[in-house]
C-alpha cells in the first residue's frame, strides 16, 4: 500500500515538461489574483537546464545515452523515456549494486572482501605491464629494422593496444585468477571479477549503466518536448547513413517510426520498445509500474505488403502474449523532395505535418469459437 | 573518438557487459576467432550461465557450461544475413567441434538485449 | 435415405434434417470423465512417446469406434427419397425442379416455380454431403448421373476452388454462407446502406465531412511550430494542454462509427470503389447458425469474408488502401454500433432492395395471407430482444468501454486465407487510436491523494 502511495507520488507527471505550477486562487481575495497573475508571468513550462545526451555511432550503429543518474530518474519517472541496458527496463542497477555491496561489505565475510579486490587489480596492472613490455618491444623491433612508414607505425600501434585492452578485459583477469590460491569457487570467482570492473582506483562504484534513448524518443525529446541539449534536425541526419540531402529509405523508415511514436504519444500513451514481442511498440496506458501492456504496435509504410506469414507470425505472437496486434500504417503527403527541402530547412513541424496514420487490428479468428 | 570507446559501443562488448553485470555469467570473453560474412565481421561471445539454461548441457554435477553467443544488431537481422549457410560457418569455424546450440543475442536501439537459441539441426522443443 | 426426423427443434445440434442420423452412441462413450478411457482433448497432448502401449491403445480404440459406427450405419439412398439436381454446365449452376429438406431455408434461390437455383459451390457441396444427387441432363432428355470427381473437374478456375474449400469448412460448422454478389435469378441487394442516402439532401453534410476527413487536419496543424522557444513562450497550465498542443502534429484517419458517419462515409467513397481481378474482394456472407433464417428477406449478414490464398504469387496481401477500399464496401451488422441481437436496429438499419427490412416484415405480417403462417417470428424475436436488452443496463465504467473501442476497432472483415488445402482465418478491423485519449491527469495539488487511491483500487478490481 505504502508502494502505492509513493508511485503516485513519484509518477506525478506523465511528461517531462510539467504544466505551470500555479497557487490556489481564491476568488475574494485580490491578493491571491495578484499572486496568480505574479507566478503565471514568471513561471514558464521549459526546463531551464537540459539534459545532456551522448550520441556516439558505431558500425553504423547510433547509441544515445544519459550517463547523470538524476537525469536518468527525471526522464524515467516522467513518462518512462528510456531503458537501462542492465536492467529489466527502469535504470536500477546502481541502487541494487550498492545495496548489494553495502550489505555484503558490512560483516558477512564472503570472501569479497575489498582487499580481495585491490589484490586482484594490483595482479592485472602487473601483468597488464608486462604484457606492454611486449608490444613496446616488439614495435621498437621494428622500427630498429628501419622498414616500417609512419602509417604502418601507427596501424600496428593501434592493433597492439587493440590486443591489450582486450587481454585487460578477459583473459588476463581470468588467467591471473586461475593462479589466485585463494580463490577456489567458481561463483566467488565471478563476483571477484564483477567487482574489479565496477570499483574505481578509491574503491568508488562506478555507474556501469546509462539510460539508453531510442531514436524516436530522442526526437519526441529534442523536437517536440525540447529537452535534450542536442538539435532534432542534427540527430536525424546523424541517425541516418547517409546525410539528408537524399530521400533515402533509412530517412523514411525514421520519419514514419517517429510519426507512429508521436501519434501515440500525444494520445497520451507510454510508448516502449516492442522488441520482446516481436514488434516496433508497445503500448502501456500509464506506465510499466501500473498495467501490463495491451498493444503491439507494427508501424508500416501505407504502400506495404508483406508475405502472409509476416502478419501472421507477429499475430500469434501477439495473441499468445494476450496483447492486441495494431498495423499501424504511416502515409506520406509531400514529395520526397518537400519534405527534404523542410528538413534541410530545419521546419520539423511541417516534415511531420505531412504523415498520417491509419490503424488496423489483425487477430487470429477460429470460426468453431464464434457460432455463440 | 578513440578507439577505446570505439571498442566499447560494439555490440560484442555491449553482450558482453550484459552478462557479465545484469544476468551474472562467468568466464565471459570475447572470442579471438572471427569470420567475414557478407562484408561484416563475425565474433562470438563465450562463457558459462549462473545456472544450467534451459535444454543446456551441464558437467557430471550439474553445473552448466559454457555457451556460445553471436550479437547481432536488431538493425543487421534481416533475412539475407543470418542465414543457414552463415550458421554453418559459425558453427564450423568459429565453435568448438561438437557444439549443439549458440545463443542469438539481438540488441535492440533501447539497449534491450533478447535472447534465442540457434540449434544446429532439429532438437526436442521445451516441454 | 432414412425417414427424416422431424422434430429437430434444436439449434445447437449442426445436423441438417435431411441428412442420416448417425448412431454416435459408441464414440460418445468415449468422451468420458475417466481421462484412461477417453481420447486425448484438443490441445492435451503428450510430450513425447513414452514407449508404452498405453497411447497407441488409446488411440486404437478411439479409432475401432468410429470405424465400427460407421460401419453399422446406412448407406445409400432410398429411391423414394433421392433428390435428384441437374447442373447446367453453360451457366455454371445446379438446380433442382422441386426440393425438398432444411437446405432450401439457407441455400441457393427459389423461383416462382419451385426451382430451386443453386450455385456452383452449393451443388458440389450437397452433392458431396450425399444430399443431392447430381446429374448431366441432355438435350434430348437423357440424365447422365455424375460422379464427385466429375464435378471436381468443372471447376473454373483456382479461386473457385478455394472459395468452395473455404464455404464447406463453414458450412460444414453450421454457419449460413451466401455469395454475396452473383445471383442467378433475380438480384436481392442486402444492404445497410439505403440508396436514398438522398444525394441531393446530403451534399452540404457531404461537403462538410469532406472536410473534416481530409482538409481540416493539415491547416489547423501549421498554426503550431513546435521549437526550442516554443515552451518557453507557451503558458501551459495542465498536461492535457500539453497533450493536445502535442497532437495535432501528426493527422490520422478517423474510424466511423456511428450510422450517420457510416452513411456518410459510403456516400463519399461508392463512387471510389475501384475494382479489378487483382484486388481483393468480399466473397461471402456469413451469418451464425439460426433457425429462423429467411432467405429471401435476410438480416445483415454477422460476418463477412475475403477469400485470400497466400501461395498464388500475383495475390499480394492488401496495403492499406486496398484495406480501406475493402472496409468502405463493408455491409453486415456493424456490431459496434449495436448489439446484433437487437432486432428492432438492425431491421430499421437493413435494406433489401432498397426497402427497410422493418417495413417488409411489416407488410408481410399486415397480408392476411399470412395471419398465422408466421407465428415463429411473433415469438422469438421479442424473446430475443427482451432477453439481450437487460444487458446494456448494466454499463461499464468509461474507461473499460474506451478500452473494449480500442480493442475491438470499428468495421471489420474475414480474412479467409487458404494454404494448400488448409483454412485459417483473420479478423482485420479498422481501428482509431486518434479519436481516443488515455493521458493521466495528475491530481491538482490541492486535491487530498486518497481520492486518487481509492480510483485506481477500483480500476485494479475490475481488471480482475
Amino acid at each position: 500500500m505504502s508502494k502505492r502511495v509513493s508511485n503516485t507520488v513519484r509518477y506525478k507527471y506523465p511528461l517531462p515538461i510539467h504544466p505551470l505550477d500555479l497557487p490556489q486562487l481564491f476568488v475574494h481575495n485580490p491578493i491571491s489574483w495578484a499572486y496568480w497573475l505574479y507566478s503565471y508571468i514568471t513561471s514558464y513550462n521549459a526546463l531551464s537546464n537540459k539534459i545532456h545526451v551522448d550520441i556516439t555511432k558505431h558500425n553504423n550503429f547510433i547509441h544515445i545515452e544519459v550517463r547523470d543518474l538524476a537525469d536518468m530518474k527525471y526522464l524515467w519517472d516522467r513518462g518512462f523515456f528510456g531503458t537501462g541496458q542492465l536492467s529489466r527496463s527502469e535504470p536500477t542497477w546502481y541502487e541494487q549494486t550498492r545495496k548489494k555491496f553495502q550489505s555484503s561489505s558490512d560483516g558477512k565475510s564472503n570472501g569479497m572482501s575489498l582487499e580481495r579486490v585491490t589484490k586482484l587489480r594490483r595482479k592485472q596492472r602487473v601483468e597488464f605491464k608486462k604484457q606492454r613490455e611486449i608490444v613496446e618491444e616488439k614495435l621498437l623491433q621494428l622500427r630498429r629494422e628501419g622498414n616500417l612508414t609512419p602509417e604502418q607505425e601507427v596501424e600496428i600501434l593501434e592493433q597492439e593496444r587493440d590486443k591489450l585492452r582486450k587481454f585487460k578485459d578477459d583473459q588476463a583477469s581470468l588467467h591471473i585468477m586461475d593462479q589466485d590460491e585463494d580463490i577456489t569457487e567458481q561463483e566467488n570467482k565471478r563476483l571477484l571479477l564483477q567487482r574489479s570492473e565496477i570499483l574505481d582506483e578509491n574503491d568508488n562504484l562506478l555507474n556501469l549503466e546509462s539510460l539508453q534513448l531510442m531514436p524516436v524518443e530522442t526526437i519526441f525529446l529534442s523536437f517536440a518536448l525540447p529537452i535534450l541539449d542536442i538539435s532534432p534536425v542534427d540527430f536525424i541526419s546523424k541517425c541516418c547513413l547517409t546525410d539528408i540531402s537524399r530521400y533515402s529509405e533509412d530517412l523514411h523508415t525514421l520519419l514514419i517510426q517517429y510519426a507512429a511514436y508521436h501519434h501515440y504519444r500525444s494520445h497520451g500513451w507510454c510508448v516502449r520498445s516492442g522488441i520482446k514481442f516481436g514488434s516496433d511498440y508497445i503500448l502501456y496506458k500509464r506506465g510499466p509500474p501500473f498495467q501490463h501492456a495491451d498493444f503491439c504496435i507494427m508501424v508500416l509504410d501505407s504502400n506495404c505488403s508483406k508475405p502472409y506469414t509476416w502478419y501472421s507470425t507477429i499475430a500469434r505472437v501477439c495473441g499468445t502474449a494476450n496483447k492486441t496486434l495494431v498495423l499501424c500504417y504511416v502515409e506520406r503527403l509531400e514529395t520526397e523532395e518537400q519534405i527534404l527541402e523542410w528538413l534541410q530547412r530545419g521546419q520539423l513541424t511541417k516534415v511531420f505535418n505531412s504523415f498520417k496514420v491509419g490503424e488496423v487490428i489483425y487477430r487470429r479468428w477460429v470460426a468453431g469459437r464464434n457460432r455463440d | 573518438m578513440s578507439t577505446r570507446d570505439n571498442e566499447e559501443k560494439s555490440i560484442e562488448y555491449a553482450v558482453r557487459t550484459n552478462l557479465v553485470h545484469f544476468q551474472n555469467w562467468s568466464d565471459v570473453r570475447i572470442c579471438d576467432d572471427q569470420l567475414q560474412w557478407r562484408e561484416r565481421t563475425i565474433k562470438l561471445l563465450s562463457g558459462v550461465p549462473q545456472t544450467p539454461l534451459a535444454n543446456g548441457n551441464t558437467d557430471p554435477d550439474g553445473n552448466p557450461v559454457k555457451e556460445y553467443l553471436l550479437p547481432v544488431n536488431l538493425a543487421q537481422y534481416k533475412s539475407d544475413f543470418i542465414s543457414i549457410e552463415c550458421l554453418d560457418l559459425i558453427f564450423d569455424k568459429l565453435c568448438e567441434p561438437d557444439t549443439k546450440r549458440i545463443i542469438l543475442s539481438i540488441v535492440n536501439d533501447d539497449g534491450t538485449i533478447v535472447f534465442y537459441f540457434v540449434y544446429k539441426g532439429v532438437h526436442k522443443p521445451k516441454k | 435415405m432414412t425417414d427424416l426426423n422431424k422434430n429437430s427443434n434444436q439449434p445447437e445440434i449442426d445436423l441438417e434434417e435431411d441428412e442420416i442420423i448417425q448412431d454416435w452412441s459408441t464414440v460418445s462413450k468415449f468422451t468420458n470423465d475417466n481421462p484412461i478411457l477417453s481420447i486425448p482433448k484438443r490441445g492435451e497432448k503428450d510430450y513425447e512417446p513414452d514407449n508404452t502401449n498405453t497411447q497407441e491403445i488409446l488411440l486404437y480404440r478411439a479409432q475401432k469406434a468410429m470405424f465400427d459406427t460407421l460401419e453399422n450405419s446406412i448407406r445409400g439412398t432410398i429411391i423414394k427419397n433421392q433428390v435428384k439436381a441437374y447442373y447446367i454446365h453453360d451457366r455454371h449452376v445446379g438446380w433442382i425442379p422441386h426440393a425438398k429438406g432444411n437446405f432450401v431455408q439457407t441455400m441457393g434461390e427459389t423461383d416462382k416455380e419451385g426451382t430451386l437455383w443453386l450455385h456452383y459451390f452449393e451443388f458440389l457441396y450437397l452433392a458431396e454431403r450425399g444430399t443431392i444427387t447430381p446429374f448431366w441432363k441432355t438435350n434430348n432428355g437423357i440424365e447422365i448421373p455424375l460422379s464427385i470427381e466429375d464435378l471436381y473437374s468443372f471447376f473454373k478456375n483456382q479461386k473457385e476452388m478455394d472459395d468452395f474449400a473455404i464455404y464447406g469448412y463453414l458450412k460444414r460448422l453450421g454457419f449460413i454462407v451466401k455469395s454475396t454478389n452473383d445471383c442467378i435469378i433475380s438480384q436481392n441487394k442486402l444492404s445497410f446502406y439505403p440508396s436514398s442516402v438522398s444525394k441531393s439532401h446530403c451534399i452540404n453534410i457531404l461537403q462538410n465531412i469532406t472536410s473534416i476527413f481530409n482538409k481540416t487536419y493539415n491547416s489547423l496543424f501549421n498554426g503550431i511550430i513546435f521549437s526550442q522557444w516554443h515552451f518557453s513562450h507557451m503558458k501551459y497550465t495542465s498536461s492535457p494542454q500539453i497533450y493536445m498542443s502535442l497532437n495535432r502534429l501528426i493527422s490520422y484517419n478517423r474510424a466511423p462509427n456511428s450510422v450517420k458517419e457510416l452513411h456518410h462515409d459510403y456516400q463519399f467513397h461508392s463512387g471510389n470503389i475501384e475494382s479489378s481481378d487483382k484486388t481483393l474482394q468480399i466473397t461471402f456472407n456469413v451469418w451464425k447458425p439460426n433457425p429462423t433464417f429467411k432467405k429471401k428477406f435476410p438480416e445483415l449478414p454477422d460476418f463477412q469474408i475475403v477469400t485470400y490464398n497466400k501461395n498464388i504469387n500475383d495475390q499480394k496481401f492488401p496495403t492499406y488502401k486496398d484495406l480501406q477500399h475493402l472496409f468502405q464496401s463493408l455491409n453486415y451488422k456493424f456490431n459496434f454500433l449495436m448489439d446484433p441481437a437487437n432486432s428492432e436496429f438492425w431491421n430499421r438499419n437493413t435494406y433489401i432492395n432498397d426497402i427497410q427490412r422493418q417495413k417488409i416484415l411489416d407488410d408481410i405480417d399486415n397480408n392476411p395471407r399470412n395471419k398465422g403462417k408466421l407465428p415463429k417470428k411473433d415469438t422469438n424475436i421479442p424473446e430475443n430482444s427482451t432477453n439481450k436488452k437487460q444487458k446494456p443496463k448494466r454499463e461499464l465504467p468509461p474507461h473499460i468501454q474506451q478500452l473494449k473501442r480500442l480493442k475491438n476497432g470499428y468495421r471489420s472483415f474475414l480474412l479467409a486465407i487458404m494454404d494448400n488445402g488448409i483454412v485459417s482465418f483473420s479478423k482485420i478491423s479498422e481501428a482509431d487510436f486518434g479519436s481516443e485519449n488515455v493521458w493521466y491527469v495528475p491530481p491538482a495539488d490541492g486535491q487530498k491523494k486518497p481520492v486518487n487511491n481509492r480510483k485506481r483500487s477500483q480500476k485494479n478490481k475490475t481488471k480482475t
